[in-house]
């Protein structure tokens, strides 16, 4: 077998997780460093959020309902968007546990069964890219386009949003990986169908080898588009800790957010 | 009127405002600060611009505001339409995301994508003399609101980012000489007006007759002397804002609260946040010893957001480690209501539409929007509330540093948003318990009102607490 398969899906998988570990711990570790607060002190952006339990829903709510993208004043297609494309991510990366786990460990363990899985993977993994991919149109749309809003007083402010102005390579870059994953992931997932059904179990043999770390790249020699997916995955995985992809761990440690403010107490 | 001369030397141009970059504070002021926090700045030219760059790489690392708001952001634009300073002006960079860019090109020079992809990545290429006043104008003329880091969706703050870098400028000689007047004048006189402890006792008098006329009651005030609760009125409040000051006076002598003016501290103000953290620390700590000095047990801050943004935030856990507790003058209102401890008549204020607008200080960092409705509920027959309410409330213009005479003509325009909102809902009447707004609107009211050909009114709430209050 021609060793640069062997080296880029037998090996580089392990040193892709490695440098993602390793990376978002590092940029994790950095901003937990990073002690000093703007004018010694840190002010929250949420009104009366001073204690831990209003704290945590308030990171919740923002991580996974957005809800601070919708609304007056603001560019709606940043929430449909954002909404679409990281929910429809999210459930598809759920879905990618049941191509790491082989299929007779899938019924053995869980019981699902070779056929409920691929309709799983078809409908539901299909629905999933869709959603994502749609979300992710808008969000390239909008930064290509720009978007205009209008405020509504006694005159209307039409405010400019010029997004090719604010963005740069980086930018760029982590929309076109993720819309070259998303597009390929997706045909891959609409090609499974009931008359090729193998076709899971051919991705999970090569991820469950690289699990058990006994790697055989032997199962996706012939899946060319395959290869090109996990390629661009790997890229983007290693890419994530050191770029802005890192916003979603932000959540947690940004001080306007995480942390309550203080209280006062009226004698 | 009184900036006509301003608006002919600086007209506002849509889409490009760098010609309202502040006066700059002379060497001799800006010395004289930087001895009060012990720094010494760089002279040279290269030396400013090595240090400029050396600073903000160290508060890139330390800061946990300024890590953060340059790694996290995603360029989404949320926080344009947000913007007072962009919806007004249409120049994008002076706009969270367009200022935030002047800074991370600076910052990204320095890394590794920035060397091998300069612009492409937003890396700026020359950083030099003329690029950070470029800096400093937009750095300026930002409002410090914080409306943007409420729309963001990760929370990140332009406004901190802002007040640093406005210190580093400041390290290197480049201060806006309205903030840093005001700065010098409080550290030397304990009030932004510098304001004589007689003059404090004189018109504490006069209040007190006006008092005595207007509502029967004849008042003893402390001064200096040992209380239950310490004071703290703005300076505006002495001469500009003296209903509010006659509020505070009627309403502390008919709740029966025990306490005291301090000629050291005629001030509830701290321009430190729009400077420099070191005088923020300085000036606040200047409050935490007079307090310990007059031994009391409470701090009673006047109407004023940015100095409640100081106070809850800085000096209230400074003042706790001493056992003294700090509230706003509204949460003693509201407890007095509640308590029935005070008679209220809203007829006294009379059948005038009303218009609540929450400070930007208060609704956002200040957990206080409801006292102030709770009052007004009690002391107002007619208001109504902004849409833009709360958290989204329209910054008054003037603040952050924004009161200086020569951006009025493009502050002016700022404030076309809060009053917009006002005239949109029949409000005749605009409350804005804070002091730099009642300033600012001072400064553009009779413009706009000119503008609009409307007659609208302003004030603080105090004031109508004044009027209300059956003693």
């Amino acid at each position: 077998m021609n060793p640069l398969y062997i080296a880029l899906y037998g090996y580089l998988p392990y040193i892709v997780v490695l440098i993602f570990v390793v990376g978002v711990i590092y940029r994790i570790v950095m901003w937990v460093n990073a002690k000093g607060l703007v004018g010694l002190y840190n002010a929250n952006v949420c009104l009366y959020r001073d204690g831990w339990g209003t704290t945590t829903i308030e990171v919740l709510k923002r991580i996974f309902i957005f809800y601070t993208l919708p609304g007056r004043d603001k560019d709606q297609s940043l929430f449909i968007g954002s909404f679409l494309f990281h929910w429809g991510i999210w459930i598809a990366l759920i879905g990618h546990l049941g191509i790491i786990i082989p299929g007779k460990y899938l019924e053995s363990w869980f019981g699902l069964s070779p056929s409920l899985h691929h309709a799983i993977a078809l409908y539901v993994g299909g629905t999933a890219g869709t959603i994502a991919l749609v979300g992710l149109l808008i969000l390239i749309i909008r930064r290509i386009t720009g978007r205009t809003v209008t405020i509504k007083l006694v005159n209307e402010y039409k405010v400019r949003i010029p997004l090719t102005m604010l963005s740069f390579l980086d930018d760029y870059f982590a929309v076109a990986i993720l819309l070259a994953i998303i597009v390929l992931g997706l045909s891959q997932t609409l090609g499974i169908t009931p008359t090729n059904p193998m076709y899971i179990d051919e991705i999970s043999n090569w991820m469950w080898s690289l699990v058990t770390f006994h790697p055989n790249v032997s199962t996706i020699v012939a899946d060319p588009l395959l290869q090109v997916h996990a390629l661009l995955a790997m890229i983007f995985i290693a890419y994530f800790p050191w770029s802005k992809m890192m916003h979603p761990f932000s959540f947690l440690f940004m001080p306007t957010i995480a942390r309550p403010a203080i209280k006062v107490k009226s004698p | 009127m009184s900036f006509d001369r301003v608006f002919k030397e600086r007209p506002f141009k849509w889409g490009n405002v760098s010609n309202f970059m502040h006066f700059m504070a002379d060497e001799k002021l800006v010395s004289r600060l930087h001895e009060k926090i012990g720094h010494k700045q760089p002279m040279t030219d290269e030396e400013k611009v090595r240090y400029f760059k050396q600073r903000l790489l160290e508060e890139y690392e330390n800061n946990k505001n300024v890590k953060m708001a340059v790694d996290v952001c995603v360029h989404c634009g949320l926080c344009l339409p947000a913007c007072p300073t962009y919806i007004a002006s249409g120049d994008p960079y002076n706009s969270p995301v367009g200022r935030a860019d002047l800074i991370r090109a600076v910052i990204k020079s320095e890394k590794i994508s920035g060397k091998l992809f300069g612009k492409a990545v937003g890396a700026v290429k020359k950083i030099d003399m003329e690029y950070l006043k470029k800096v400093y104008t937009y750095y300026w003329l930002c409002l410090i609101c914080r409306r943007c880091g409420y729309a963001c969706p990760f929370g990140v703050d332009q406004a901190d980012v802002t007040r640093t870098v406005r210190a580093i400028l400041y390290e290197i000689g480049m201060a806006s000489r309205f903030t840093a007047l005001t700065v010098d004048a409080h550290w030397k006189s304990g009030n932004n007006m510098n304001l004589t402890p007689g003059a404090v006792k004189s018109i504490i008098d006069f209040v007190v007759k006006e008092i005595k006329q207007e509502k029967g009651v004849e008042l003893k005030v402390k001064i200096d002397e040992p209380a239950y609760a310490l004071l703290l009125p703005s300076s505006a409040d002495y001469f500009m804002n003296m209903e509010t000051l006659k509020g505070y006076l009627l309403f502390l002598y008919a709740a029966g609260i025990d306490y005291t003016l301090s000629t050291k501290a005629a001030e509830t103000a701290n321009f430190g946040l729009f400077l420099h953290p070191k005088h923020l620390q300085g000036l606040a700590e200047k409050y935490v010893s007079i307090a310990r000095e007059l031994g009391v047990k409470l701090v009673i801050a006047g109407e004023c957001g940015h100095a409640w943004r100081a106070h809850k935030n800085y000096t209230l856990p400074r003042l706790r480690e001493y056992g003294i507790e700090l509230v706003h003058i509204h949460h003693l209102v509201v407890k007095a209501i509640k308590e029935g401890k005070i008679k209220l008549n809203p007829e006294a204020n009379g059948d005038i539409v009303y218009m609540y607008q929450d400070p930007c200080q208060y609704a956002r960092g200040g957990d206080l929007t409801e006292e102030p409705r709770f009052i007004l509920n009690h002391v107002a027959k007619k208001w109504v509330d902004p849409e833009h309410n709360r958290s989204w409330t329209w910054c008054c213009g003037g603040q952050g540093g924004n009161l200086t005479d020569e951006v009025v003509p493009l502050v002016a325009q700022y404030a076309r948003l809060w009053y917009e909102e006002a005239l949109k809902a029949g409000a005749q009447w605009v409350i804005r318990p804070c002091s730099i707004c009642k300033a600012q609107l001072s400064h553009v009211v009779p413009y706009l009102n000119k503008w609009y050909n409307k007659e609208l009114k302003y004030s603080g709430l105090m004031d109508l607490v004044y009027r209300a209050l059956v003693v």
